[in-house]
């Protein structure tokens, strides 16, 4: 009777451990983060030089290519792991794949940022109907006008290749910003928007990591 | 008295290696799953690449190296081992999402190429 007892216990036992063998072969739901995807792929290139940027509406008080450059450069040692460096103002507004590899030779798996930058103001006038009083004792001759100062960064960036001297990508990034005080900087103004340019750009030259849900499998 | 323990003990012993079906390959599958879980992508990729090596039919081991792809950033790779998995086991609903969030991921990175 005993032995019949334990025949039936070590049979349980069996299909237990059967039961739990299959449970921990099921697929396994993962969140992992994975890096971002760039039209370069990955490694392609271990050094950014940027170049100034050609200034295409100089501003007396401002000079956008060269400010662009000196907040890419910062911006880019934050997020990029490879080198970054600067360079001059490139001779010419497209100078040819010559110009670029011999800028490069000696480089590892350098790309030039460059291209030209654009900042321009401009004051926009509306009126606003409902706030503009038909007949009254009062002078409200501007009451109902509104003001406001357009700043707009255009930049036509190239990302150029030191090995063969070809752009890899070209874009126009366009970024503006309305201030209700028409004397507000300039400085002030390509600041922000020069920030603006930055998470447009960022993305599409590094990628950006993103948390996934995946599924492994385990048979 | 033997006879009445031999019954049982061999149906559960037919229990224990028929219900699950598991092979043996899948030893390689699980340790690669273990080392991912830890963060280790190329220990876990390695693991894979064993369990391919005993059983090339392992949609399983395809879809996993898929994954560690994607996260080594290997999109090529990446999308030849998804495909691969694919064509061995077309109706995997985990493969299926796998390979769709992959595809869906990368044309939202790429497709603004100008």
């Amino acid at each position: 009777m005993k032995t019949r007892g334990f025949a039936v216990l070590a049979a349980l036992a069996l299909a237990a451990a059967a039961g739990a063998s299959c449970r921990s072969s099921g697929p396994v739901d993962i969140r992992v983060s994975l890096p971002g995807v760039s039209p370069f792929p990955a490694g392609s290139f271990a050094e950014i030089i940027v170049t100034i940027f050609r200034s295409e509406a100089p501003l007396p008080d401002l000079d956008p290519g060269l400010e662009l450059q000196s907040y890419l450069a910062t911006e880019l040692r934050r997020a990029f792991k490879g080198t970054v460096l600067l360079a001059p103002l490139p001779d010419g507004a497209a100078p040819p794949p010559s110009f670029w590899r011999a800028e490069a030779a000696g480089r590892d798996r350098a790309v030039f940022l460059t291209g030209s930058v654009r900042l321009e103001g401009q004051v926009r006038k509306a009126l606003q109907p409902k706030n503009v009083p038909v007949d009254s004792p009062f002078d409200t001759s501007h009451r109902g006008l509104v003001e406001q100062r357009r700043w707009t960064l255009t930049v036509e960036l190239a990302v150029v290749s030191g090995e063969s001297g070809e752009p890899l990508f070209r874009k126009t990034f366009r970024e503006d910003r309305d201030y209700i005080d028409l004397e507000k900087p300039a400085e002030f103004a390509f600041s922000e928007l020069s920030a603006s340019f930055r998470d447009a750009l960022f993305p599409a030259l590094l990628g950006t990591p993103t948390i996934e849900k995946r599924t492994l499998l385990r048979r | 008295m033997r006879r009445q323990i031999f019954p049982p003990l061999v149906l559960s012993l037919i229990i224990a290696f028929t219900a699950c079906a598991r092979p043996l390959a899948t030893g390689a599958l699980t340790a690669g799953v273990a080392a991912a879980r830890q963060d280790g992508w190329e220990e876990a990729a390695r693991h894979w690449r064993a369990a391919l090596e005993r059983d090339p039919g392992s949609a399983a081991a395809h879809n996993n190296l898929a994954i560690a792809y994607e996260k080594l950033g290997a999109w090529e790779e990446a999308r030849r081992e998804y495909e691969e998995a694919l064509g061995l086991a077309p109706e995997d609903r985990a493969i299926k999402e796998n390979y769709e969030a992959f595809m869906a991921r990368l044309a939202s990175g790429r497709g603004k190429r100008p």
